[in-house]
């Protein structure tokens, strides 16, 4: 059970400040030293890795951290606030960041412009990490702000004409987002006098310009999630920026959206209140689409980013319909799969990484006998792949049983069908991937001088990150003693549930 | 200590499997078959030393925080899960013996006896967890280790009926999850050992979770519609993974039906809402459907493979008439047919090793240059077609008997019916091979000696009947063994199997 105590720390200030000054730093180191620059970059990650478990003690006891600026930016003033699920957010991009910024690290070494691409990492973490650590939705949406502006960067990195359009693309939609953020931040304070989180629910019942504000809010959090039909931004981004920026924003950047519809959701309406009024069934709707079309699309699709980004949207409508059911079990599954998605959907994407530095391929149609080339790389495919269809003992199947339990308690069975058809589908998008990369004879003679096949894996530091990734889907539930995630997700879904009977 | 026995026999031979494929590629490749063999017996051990308890009437029960799921997951053998996993154990035995002189002219050995334990880590894991999640998790993992046993040739027909079964299973797999998810959210539980059954009120939901249940065992039994992996299959795989995937692995779709009838469900559930007919109907058509196709294949492992959709038939009736004689019918089937179904596989399997054929009309004669192939095939022929003292008769019977007490004679006309259709298209098969000499002269022509399969260049032989076509005794002796079993229990002063089936199916009444 969580207490209501309270404790002033600056410790997620200082989280927030490690990435910014480090990737600032960068920058500027870059201009003189390239060997400072990627020390800085490393630090960026390492310093708030290393703060988290300092967070975690600090939060022992269920204790809410807090910190407040109330004359920094008038007329709510900067805070800052870490509950359980501040916490779970914060530790998951910690750990994430870690490995994908190791993989970056190795992955641009040689590109054109590493140094602004590695900057702009640091900065975007930075940005991820201050949106789930805002103390209110004010100080959120100059975090939100932030981490899209730097983002935009990451994806036109690669200055071709297609980046450009993508990263423009993106750009118009953030853009959109962040002033429905703004409309919707503008509303609630005129209504509820107040922006803060932390208080259950701060809206007077039943008033027009509160739905004014949910679906502003809808809006904003619903493009950054890409969420249907606001995705458009998320499949050409995918598909021209480098590939760890695409796994960063799979990992953080759409969790930072769906941070927010949680937020806003559980915290600022309150569970009683979206109950009540049933707004809840709007995002409930979206969530259906966006898994079927999302799997859908991922089938048909060639390039491998194409059919990883539309198989991301299919997944973020988990998340959206764990939080838009209302119920506790549904809550764990959704949070739950913030990480397990995390996991395995960024093991995808520096699997595909490492196959196109390998082998210069990133057609799915391309790829046969690939998995005889670069075993390893492959292996961690196939894992993930199966982690995604939702087989135990991996983490996708604590996602979908949490998931479907929810449904039930919600009422209707439909939601699991749901759930069902979309593992089907991903078991069609992923495992001919993983067919064609081990077996077949055609598959065998690409690869193969005579009878010896040719194996030549991608370098250790990007197949590290990959088998840790892959690792992940089956370390908590088969490995550690406890399965920490899923702890935390269920203290954090106590802290909304046990307050509203 | 007996309680951690099924665990034990369960994980062996998946870890066993795993450090098989990291010895043989780096450290020692000649040990690879006996080594495959010492794990497949020790596991056939580990599941035999539970013999004792299980005579006592004990129940072997051993929960585990193995993983760190929703749930936990037990470990619980009773009777019926006792006497299936040592049947499994015993046939995965035979088959891991059969095998080296099979896939001598193959690839990718390695991978092959990897999985092919793994894939018995997986079969007798689903016989011996004492809940569905336990069931659900081994389940899986055998049907995806099975697809690497039947993509194995890796040419385009066996990747195709490989696809055909991965994403069949797949969905099998996730109608199964729906069933689990709703029989926790009725009951709470997932566990079989709660006396009653676990859902006790019948509802909408209850329909739709036992609907679930039916498709995912369904698929992998092979009933009616949902067959349609199984044709394909069964060709496309090598004969010792037929023969398995035939013989036990699509039992545990009727094992697991067993369970949901009597353990998720109950008898007294079923007598208020009569959800069982369904199953009836369909096992009905699916013995039908599957004898009359089996006579129009020409290609005999396939039509091995139509003959094992109508053979389930059999089981999921004796499974669905819910009476303790028609379940004592039913599992002494899965037994029978475990054995017969086997024999005919590897038999199968021989002739293509030796002479490359696999189509029936080419195989005229066969029986002069293979006799003791196909006195194996003959006698598990006789079987198959119920002629007593053979096992087949003795499940027939049991069936019949079962149709009759429960008053519904028309499953004996059935059952009459389809072992005439067996009696058709196994029967000129071995009348062709023993008695056809002038086919055996243009089949001798084509006859290949001494080889084992595609490399050796095919050497002209002398027409005329000769023992030098004759598979290797390691191939012979799995075959044998499994022809005796179809009568000789029949001629022992106790038919041990039905005795011991009659105890462990009443523990379930």
């Amino acid at each position: 059970m969580t207490s209501n105590a309270v404790t002033a720390s600056a410790l997620p200030l200082v989280m927030i400040l490690i990435p910014l000054g480090c990737g600032l730093a960068a920058l500027a180191a870059g201009l003189v030293s390239e060997k400072a620059a990627r020390l800085l970059f490393m630090a960026s990650v390492l310093g708030p890795a290393a703060a988290a478990p300092l967070l975690l003690k600090e939060m022992a006891g269920g204790k809410t951290l807090v910190l407040k600026f109330a004359q920094l930016l008038p007329p709510g003033g900067l805070s800052f606030r870490v509950d359980h699920l501040s916490l779970f957010m914060v530790l998951l991009f910690c750990l994430y960041g870690l490995i994908v910024f190791v993989y970056a690290l190795e992955f641009m070494k040689d590109r054109p412009g590493r140094i602004r691409f590695w900057g702009g990492m640091s900065l975007t973490l930075a940005g991820c990490l201050g949106v789930v650590m805002a103390g209110d939705l004010f100080t959120l949406f100059l975090f939100f702000e932030f981490m899209s502006v730097i983002f935009f960067i990451l994806i036109a990195h690669q200055k071709t004409p297609e980046a450009s359009a993508a990263a423009m693309k993106f750009l118009f939609m953030t853009i959109i987002a962040g002033v429905a953020l703004f409309l919707g931040c503008v509303l609630t304070y005129l209504q509820a006098g107040t922006v803060c989180f932390g208080q259950g629910g701060v809206f007077p019942a039943g008033v027009v310009p509160a739905f004014a504000a949910f679906v502003a809010f809808m809006v904003a959090f619903g493009i950054k999630s890409a969420m249907f039909p606001m995705h458009l931004w998320m499949p050409d981004a995918y598909t021209f920026a480098p590939i760890p920026a695409a796994a960063l924003s799979s990992g953080m950047l759409l969790k930072t959206g769906v941070y927010g519809f949680i937020r806003v959701l559980y915290d600022l309406y309150g569970l009683k209140l979206v109950s009540e009024l049933h707004w809840n069934n709007l995002l409930l709707g979206l969530a259906c689409v966006t898994i079927l079309y999302g799997s859908l699309n991922a089938v048909v699709q060639d390039n491998l980013n194409r059919r990883l980004a539309y198989s991301g949207i299919a997944q973020i409508g988990y998340i959206l319909l764990g939080i838009s059911l209302l119920t506790e079990n549904g809550f764990i599954g959704n949070l739950y799969h913030v990480f397990a998605h995390a996991l395995m959907k960024g093991c995808l994407f520096l699997c595909a990484g490492a196959v196109l530095v390998g082998t210069g391929k990133q057609k799915v149609s391309e790829l046969g006998g690939v998995g005889l080339r670069m075993p390893l790389t492959m292996l961690a495919f196939t894992v993930a792949s199966v982690t995604a269809v939702g087989l135990p003992p991996f983490n996708v199947f604590v996602t979908k049983w949490y998931l479907g339990q929810g449904a039930l308690d919600f009422g209707q069975p439909l939601f699991l069908v749901l759930l069902l058809v979309s593992s089907m589908l991903n078991a069609a998008y992923y495992l001919p991937i993983v067919i064609s990369a081990f077996l077949g004879e055609k598959a065998l003679r690409q690869h193969t001088i005579g009878r010896q096949v040719r194996i030549k894996e991608a370098s250790p530091v990007l197949l590290i990150p990959i088998l840790l990734l892959a690792f992940g889907s089956i370390a908590f539930t088969v490995v550690a003693p406890h399965n920490w995630p899923l702890e935390l997700a269920r203290a954090a879904a106590q802290a909304f549930f046990a307050a509203t009977p | 200590m007996y309680a951690n026995l099924p665990a034990l026999a369960a994980l062996f031979p998946i870890a066993g499997g795993l450090a098989l494929y990291f010895i043989t590629n780096y450290l020692n490749v000649r040990i690879r078959e006996p080594l495959a063999l010492a794990i497949s017996g020790t596991t056939l051990f580990l599941v035999a030393l539970m013999f004792p308890p299980i005579l006592d009437g004990q129940t072997l029960e051993a929960g585990y925080r193995l993983f760190h799921l929703p749930l936990s997951i037990t470990f619980r053998v009773d009777g019926i899960g006792f006497f299936l996993s040592l049947l499994a154990s015993f046939l995965w035995f035979l088959a891991t013996l059969y095998s080296p002189r099979y896939l001598a002219h193959s690839h990718a050995h390695d991978r092959y006896y990897a999985f092919l334990l793994m894939a018995q880590g997986g079969c007798v894991g689903v016989m011996v967890t004492g809940d569905l999640l336990g069931l659900f998790l081994f389940f899986e993992f055998m049907a995806l280790t099975t697809y690497v046993l039947i993509a194995h040739e890796e040419d385009a027909y066996s990747l195709f009926a490989g696809a055909k079964y991965l994403y069949l299973t797949v969905a099998g797999g996730l109608a199964i999850f729906f069933g689990l998810v709703v029989t926790y959210y009725l009951a709470g539980s997932v566990s079989f050992a709660r006396p009653g059954g676990l859902i006790t009120e019948p509802s909408g939901l209850a329909l739709a979770a036992f609907i679930g249940f039916l498709i995912g065992f369904g698929i992998k039994a092979g009933m009616f519609p949902l067959h349609v992996w199984l044709p394909d299959a069964h060709p496309a795989a090598p004969a010792p993974a037929s023969a398995l995937l035939s013989g036990i692995m699509i039992k545990t779709g009727a094992y697991g039906l067993i369970r949901i009838f009597h353990n998720v469900y109950s008898l007294r559930f079923f007598e208020a809402v009569n959800w069982e007919i369904c199953v009836v109907i369909l096992a009905s058509v699916t013995i039908l459907l599957g004898s009359a196709l089996a006579i129009l294949q020409d290609n005999l492992k396939r039509r091995l493979a139509y003959s094992s959709i109508a053979q389930i038939g059999y089981i999921l009736l004796g499974i669905s008439l819910l009476s303790e004689r028609a379940l004592v019918g039913a599992v002494y089937h899965i037994f029978t047919h475990a054995l017969m179904k086997g024999c005919l596989f590897l038999c199968a399997g021989a002739i293509i090793v030796q002479t490359g054929k696999k189509n029936i009309s080419e195989m005229g004669g066969i029986g002069f240059h293979m006799p003791l192939t196909m006195l194996c095939f003959t006698l598990a022929s006789f079987s198959m077609v119920g002629i007593p003292p053979f096992n087949g008769f003795i499940s027939k019977w049991q069936l019949s008997m079962a149709a009759l007490e429960l008053n519904r004679p028309i499953f004996v006309a059935l059952l009459i019916l389809s072992s005439l259709l067996n009696a058709v298209y196994y029967f000129p098969i071995i009348i062709a091979a023993f008695f056809n000499r002038r086919s055996e002269a243009e089949s001798g022509a084509h006859a290949v000696h001494g080889g084992h399969g595609g490399h050796t260049p095919p050497e002209i032989s002398a027409p005329g009947p000769s023992l030098a076509g004759e598979a290797p005794w390691e191939m012979l002796v799995p075959t044998a063994i499994l022809a005796v079993g179809c009568f000789i229990f029949a001629l022992t002063p106790v038919n041990w199997p039905l005795e011991m089936i009659k105890t462990v199916t009443h523990g379930l009444f």
